[in-house]
């Protein structure tokens, strides 16, 4: 599902990668963790093809970062989900708009929008909010919003960075429960975190450190 | 559209920019279409007033009417005789030239109307040196002052006009597309956001040169009313038997509609680019 062949990427400034190889399948769970500045962001963005790399290949759902046109990267970015640790809400509209501009830009009709957007406000626990605005809700509803925006085009995969970065621990672990609920229905999830406490608490899943500009997988010692 | 909100006070200032835009090109229009016309006028009512001696036969004046004709510039001869002289005289001034003086002092003479391409200074003291050959001419006078004034003025007028339509035309389009940037900067979270969650740029594009396009047309009727009842003022204010006041006819008011309209779509289209360059 995406693939990242001997991947190297550097700023300016500072190298982030080089060499980076791995792969994530359909319906795995993958957290991404690493010291702060060691790329975790970068990475995702490139998945979301914002940033592309400097040498080897990635693929995603097909599209290969070497080849893929600009008006491809549209279509490829309503195939993920993105979850921002700062939600990226439209503030001058309701958590109904908001959840709902995935599917505009679909060129959905009204209907089938509405039906998707509260099925997907209820699944996520913020129905009740629908017709709030972004700044009438708390830290964690506000994510929850955001990850029904993430969801609500039934994406293969949901990326999150830090998607818990602004939130207290209980709420935080409530996120990381509704995203498992998301994963547990066959959607892939990957988060990039430096929450290491929500990482051991799940130590059952893939985990991928960036380490000396590398991407490796690691297992957590009891 | 829906997905792209507009923010209602921004709408509003740069509607109300674009009519003070499409107004000030629309005044100094006027102002430079009626200046033009004035000159015309003034020049147009330039012409030469050959004095002949008392003593001329008429067989004479046909003759020299004749050789006048023949001068290069001269479009037509009008004899006027001592009476007629008197009786313009009473009519100009209300009183009879003989009351004055007991005599008519006034002199025969010929009105000598030049075409328009001859209505310069230097092409008038030509013709008035080869009207000089006659003797039966005692005098010649034209608006020497009148036209000193039109050919100081003319040049300047004209340079006046060319700076003061590129300043406006300028100052407009910087206006426009500075208030069009500021709005569009304000929605640079929204189209970084839809760009991030997938929207087209073409998405993102459209309802933004739509708003400017709606803006623009608001914008410049707002300003052709403005403007059609400050020139309706003006026309009733300035219109005399010399001078008959210009307003901008409906063409032309179309035309600054489609100005404004223009204007308003393309400083969108071109700001909104400047935010989708990166894909």
């Amino acid at each position: 599902m995406i693939n990242f062949n001997n991947i190297s990427y550097a700023y300016p400034s500072k190298e982030l990668f080089t060499d980076v190889s791995f792969q994530i399948d359909k319906g795995e769970f993958v957290f991404l963790i690493g010291e702060s500045g060691t790329g975790k962001t970068s990475l995702l963005r490139m998945i979301n093809m914002e940033l592309f790399p400097q040498s080897g290949e990635l693929v995603v759902y097909g599209f290969n970062s070497r080849y893929i046109k600009k008006p491809e990267i549209p279509v490829l970015r309503r195939k993920i989900g993105f979850v921002f640790q700062d939600y990226k809400l439209l503030n001058d509209r309701d958590v109904f708009e908001n959840v709902a501009l995935p599917l505009y830009l679909a060129g959905m009709k009204p209907d089938i929008i509405k039906k998707k957007v509260y099925n997907v406000l209820n699944e996520v626990g913020v129905f009740d909010s629908y017709k709030k605005m972004p700044n009438e809700l708390s830290g964690g509803e506000q994510q929850r919003v955001s990850i029904a925006r993430a969801m609500v085009n039934e994406p293969y995969i949901l990326i999150a960075d830090e998607p818990t970065g602004n939130l207290d621990p209980f709420v935080s672990f409530e996120i990381i429960k509704l995203l498992l609920n998301i994963n547990y229905k066959g959607t892939a999830v990957f988060i990039a975190t430096h929450n290491y406490d929500i990482v051991r608490r799940l130590k059952s899943k893939r985990l991928l450190q960036i380490k000396d500009k590398k991407v490796l997988d690691v297992v957590i010692k009891e | 559209m829906r997905y792209l909100k507009t923010a209602k006070s921004a709408v509003i200032s740069s509607t109300i920019v674009i009519a003070l835009a499409v107004l000030l090109l629309g005044i100094y229009l006027t102002i430079s279409i009626n200046s033009v016309k004035l000159l015309k006028l003034i020049r147009d009512k330039v012409e030469i007033d050959a004095y002949l001696h008392d003593s001329i036969q008429p067989g004479d004046i046909s003759k020299l009417t004749a050789s006048i004709k023949t001068i290069g510039g001269v479009k037509n001869v009008t004899y006027i005789s001592k009476e007629e002289a008197a009786k313009i005289f009473a009519e100009e001034f209300g009183q009879d030239i003989l009351e004055v003086f007991d005599y008519n002092p006034l002199p025969p003479s010929l009105k000598i109307n030049l075409y328009d391409e001859y209505k310069t200074i230097d092409r008038i003291e030509k013709i008035k040196l080869e009207l000089q050959k006659n003797p039966e001419i005692a005098d010649i006078v034209y608006a020497q002052k009148n036209l000193e004034i039109i050919e100081r003025n003319s040049q300047s007028l004209v340079f006046l006009n060319l700076s003061l339509l590129i300043i406006i035309t300028f100052s407009s389009i910087f206006l426009i597309g500075n208030t069009i940037r500021l709005m569009i900067v304000a929605k640079k979270d929204t189209i970084e956001i839809m760009k991030l969650i997938g929207a087209t740029k073409e998405t993102i594009r459209t309802p933004f040169i739509m708003e400017g396009f709606f803006q623009g047309l608001a914008g410049s009727l707002l300003a052709v009313i403005i403007l059609q009842i400050f020139l309706g003022y003006f026309y009733s204010t300035y219109t005399n038997n010399d001078f008959n006041f210009s307003i901008i006819d409906t063409k032309f008011l179309i035309l600054l509609v489609i100005f404004g309209t223009l204007l308003g779509t393309l400083g969108s289209a071109i700001s909104i680019r400047r935010f989708l360059k990166i894909a």
